[in-house]
């Protein structure tokens, strides 16, 4: 008995270090910068504007993330198929890339050098310098994120569900929006969560894109850089204050499915 | 909340407050150099070859001239040797807390750099250049002038250059033709882009267009920033960029583009630094950075007082 | 109606080997067979869930072999009832019901009406699975593929769901394979059995013909014949020793059966069959041994003595092994008969049965 008190005692004292050590720094960030920080909000226009780009971009690049990645990760969770395993490392590779390295990489892919870029400069679409950018940039490093966790989420859906619904007369597609889709829910939602937060945060591949217009990243990096802690502390609090209000919200978001239940 | 979780959260919290330790001198056989990454490079090599003499071992951090001088002023981080792209930034931010004496070693011009995938490359010379860039389709990148030295001097390399070519005007078409679409932060950043064919012309420097292996032109010498006796000729020109914060200018008038270095006042390595700088403005030193694709000034200067007797001694034997 | 033809599929290490059976059409088949037979797949191979790589697989006249599930018309219940977690009872059961009120309807035969208030997550295992079965019902199938799923109930659930699927694949007239590890409920719900074994078909047919003629003797072991002898076969030409005959024999040796006999050990058993000479297994149920304290003549063909070597009752029913000559015998009869016979280990008996009670194979 005496072995278990120690042991969540030590588990506890551990936890409120690494607790701290991840909440501390930010805490420090908005003490020193949240009063200027929302003071500039509503005196600072290129801040203002940096946010909302920063929100805009974001959310489309996670609207975007999704679209295209749920398929995917459900088929990695469903489908065997010879080389299954490649694919999903592959599909890992744009986490592990250096990120300036990956802007490049995006820039060769969609670059008015190359063909895609070409043809859709021919469309009108103008990737480096522009939002596209930055969502490209975005969607490149998060989205593998999302796919990882919503293979998993797929996953914890037993396909007997999936086998039931359609001997009751679902085709495939209706079987997974009636029931696999429903059931995962929490779990995607979870990994859109993530995939938001991957791409406010990124810098490196979204600076070689596009540097202006300046997402909040860039705009503090700037600051910093240019006028030094006392212009760079506001912008990163106000950041990470505004920040919390769309993360709550989704985590907030608990659709009592039930599918923890194992009906 | 349990007990058993609060107080060792509350121990954690007390155990991390408090005023951060003060650096400490180190033991020697380390040399910390900062260094603008205009000239990482030529940097680079003077420090391998003095480490490999002397046996210490190299610490060099790269970054913007501003970068470095912040971490000096605002995060209290101070190297052994500090090496800037602009010896004007030693008296406008570093002097004289940080230090009294700076050494300028070397010289830098702007150019026009590109590669053989940009557009007109096979014509452009010294003489046509402002006409091609206007040729439509041609994408022109520069650096961020409130960041990057290089960003406000092809500001002023523009300003002169209309004065030169009596091309009235010109200032703004070009400016027009690299809009903040085509601003990267610094002229290191303009570097991958160019090569990824996004730009066709950057504005860069000679010593860097060189060790990336870029094709360049070089411009009239009244209009590079090139020649460190021709500030008359260069202080023609006057640019605005941000001051202190974002809601300040501050006007910067056109002048050559020199290198400086200088050893703070609380270098952690003050004798290893000396023995470095001695070597680096050595003939010796000199022969390494040109090999190098920097410009090494033939008789270096020493603005201030207070500069170490080797520094001194190495400077004088010229 | 459900035939297939020559199905082999594989699953992970769950195989079908050419399986061929048939249920007609509004009957009611049993798939028997020990754990890891392939049963579920077999189910799940005729839901369309699982492909087969080769064999056909027909619903009431249709060839379903490349049809989706969703095209089949068949509903499944598995032993567990996968109830949508996320959808309230009445939803289940209303998921793919045409008509809601029929849903409700088939909800009240099975008894599952009365959960509808209650959420899913608060239903207990039996009675999820009543929901599941009328969640299968409301849809109208033609087919309906049951996976032991009465086997988590508790006994008065389980005989209410057994009445109500009986009920209703009477009135609807759906053909109904349903799987069971219990050879008990094959005999008692079963117009067709098939006797599944590590993904093979050792036997189908009426589940009375597998249980009184197993094709071979693992078949009767697993049936739970208590009597599996192994022996020799030897044809008794012109008729038995002492020419008495059975009722039951006149009519087998009508049909050109012959007088056999069967030896294993000290003992020649009589037995009446088509089989020719040689090595065989006699298969005798425990149940066709009569058990005596004297030896008094019956119309049986065989009758031995031997000794009382065990005695085991469960209730009703007492088995007994006797030794005879070095050879067990198990027989069942009602626990009250062996008091009253006073059967104890030890006691001298007399075992008869018929000829026609001997299965040879």
């Amino acid at each position: 008995m005496a072995a278990q008190r120690t042991a969540s005692v030590v588990a506890a004292l551990l936890g409120s270090l690494f607790l701290l050590f991840l909440v501390a720094p930010i805490g420090r960030l908005v003490v020193g910068g949240g009063k200027a920080g929302v003071a500039e909000l509503f005196t600072d226009t290129e801040l203002r504007s940096s946010l909302w780009l920063t929100a805009v971009t974001a959310t489309l690049a996670m609207v975007a993330g999704a679209l295209g990645g749920t398929p995917l990760a459900y088929l990695l969770a469903r489908r065997p198929f010879r080389g299954k395993a490649v694919v999903a490392a592959v599909l890992d590779l744009p986490l592990l890339i250096p990120h300036p390295v990956a802007g490049i990489a995006l820039l060769l892919i969609l670059g008015r050098q190359s063909a895609v870029g070409r043809a859709l400069l021919h469309a009108g679409i103008q990737v480096a310098g522009s939002p596209i950018g930055i969502i490209c940039a975005m969607v490149f490093v998060s989205a593998p994120l999302y796919i990882s966790a919503a293979r998993e989420a797929f996953a914890r859906v037993d396909p007997r569900y999936e086998s039931v619904a359609r001997t009751l007369g679902d085709p495939a597609w209706r079987a997974f929006r009636r029931v696999t889709l429903p059931l995962a829910a929490r779990g995607l939602i979870a990994a859109a969560v993530v995939m938001w937060a991957r791409a406010v945060s990124e810098f490196g591949a979204i600076v070689i894109l596009t540097y202006n217009p300046k997402v909040a990243s860039v705009l503090s990096y700037d600051r910093f850089t240019g006028f030094g802690l006392t212009e760079a502390l506001p912008v990163a609090a106000v950041l990470s204050i505004l920040a919390l209000i769309p993360l709550i919200a989704l985590r907030a978001l608990r659709p009592d499915r039930g599918a923890g239940l194992d009906v | 909340m349990r007990i058993r979780f609060v107080v060792p959260f509350v121990l954690a919290v007390v155990a991390s407050c408090g005023k951060p330790a003060p650096k400490s001198a180190e033991g020697g056989g380390t040399i910390v150099v900062y260094t603008a990454a205009s000239v990482a490079i030529p940097i680079r090599a003077a420090l391998d070859t003095f480490a490999a003499r002397e046996h210490v071992t190299v610490d060099q951090e790269n970054g913007g001239s501003l970068d470095i001088a912040r971490k000096l002023t605002e995060l209290h981080q101070i190297p052994d040797v500090v090496v800037l792209a602009d010896y004007d930034v030693f008296p406008k931010l570093l002097m004289p807390e940080q230090t009294t004496w700076y050494a300028d070693f070397a010289r830098n011009r702007m150019v026009l750099a590109f590669t053989d995938k940009s557009k007109f490359a096979s014509e452009v010379d010294s003489a046509n250049w402002p006409k091609i860039l206007e040729r439509p389709g041609v994408q022109l990148g520069r650096a961020n002038p409130d960041l990057d030295p290089n960003g406000y001097r092809t500001l002023l390399t523009l300003q002169l250059a209309e004065r030169y070519y009596e091309l009235p005007g010109l200032y703004d078409r070009l400016m027009t033709l690299s809009p903040a679409r085509n601003v990267r932060p610094k002229e290191a950043d303009l570097v991958g882009v160019l090569q990824a064919g996004e730009f066709d012309y950057i504005w860069s420097y000679e010593s860097l267009a060189r060790a990336t292996k870029l094709r360049y032109i070089t411009l009239p010498a009244a209009i590079d920033l090139g020649t460190p006796g021709d500030t008359d000729i260069y202080a023609k020109a006057s640019v605005k960029v941000a001051g202190k914060t974002p809601r300040d200018t501050l006007t910067i008038k056109g002048q050559p583009i020199v290198y400086a270095l200088s050893i703070p006042k609380a270098a952690p390595h003050p004798d290893v630094a000396e023995k470095f700088v001695a070597f680096l403005l050595s003939p010796d030193g000199r022969k390494l950075m040109r090999a190098t694709k920097l410009d090494a000034l033939g008789s270096p200067v020493i603005i201030g007082s207070g500069a170490p007797a080797a520094v001194q001694a190495a400077v004088s034997a010229q | 109606m459900i035939r297939v033809a020559g199905l082999s599929a594989r699953v992970g290490n769950f195989r079908l080997r050419d399986v061929s059976f048939e249920v007609p059409s509004g009957e009611y088949g049993v798939v028997i067979g020990p754990v890891g037979s392939g049963k579920t797949t077999l189910l799940e191979t005729i839901a369309g869930i699982i492909r087969p790589h080769a064999g056909s697989v027909m619903l009431d006249g249709r060839d379903v072999t490349g049809a989706p599930p969703e095209r089949r018309r068949l509903g499944i219940v598995y032993q567990h009832s996968y109830l949508f977690p996320h959808l309230s009872v009445a939803d289940n059961v209303a998921y793919a019901a045409a008509e809601p009120a029929f849903a409700v309807r088939i909800a009240e035969r099975v008894g599952a009406r009365p959960l509808y208030d209650r959420p899913v997550g608060a239903l207990s295992g039996g009675e999820r699975q009543l929901v599941a079965l009328a969640r299968a019902f409301a849809v109208r199938p033609s087919v309906l593929l049951l996976d032991e799923p009465f086997s988590a109930l508790d006994p008065r659930t389980r005989t209410q769901a057994r009445r109500a699927v009986r009920a209703l694949h009477r009135e609807l007239g759906i053909t109904v394979l349903q799987v069971s590890h219990d050879f008990t409920e094959a005999g008692l719900l079963g117009d067709v059995a098939v006797l599944l074994d590590q993904g093979s078909v050792l036997q189908s047919g009426p589940p009375d013909a597998l249980f009184r003629q197993p094709a071979t003797p693992y078949v009767a072991e697993f049936l739970g014949a208590e009597n599996v002898l192994a022996g020799t076969v030897r044809a008794l030409g012109t008729g038995w020793p002492d020419g008495a005959e059975e009722q039951g024999a006149k009519k087998a040796l009508a049909r050109a059966h012959r007088p056999l006999e069967f030896r294993v050990g000290p003992l020649t058993i009589y037995t009446v069959g088509d089989a020719s000479e040689g090595d065989m297994h006699a298969v005798i149920r425990a149940e066709e041994i009569v058990l005596s304290r004297e030896p008094s003549p019956t119309s049986a063909r065989n009758h031995f003595g031997g000794t009382i070597r065990e005695i085991a009752t469960t209730g009703a029913l007492t088995l007994v092994t006797v030794d005879i000559g070095g050879i067990a015998l198990v027989a069942s009869l009602t626990t009250r008969s062996a008091e009253e016979l006073a059967l104890a280990r030890g006691v001298r008996v007399y075992a008869s049965f018929k000829a026609m009670a001997v299965h040879l194979c």
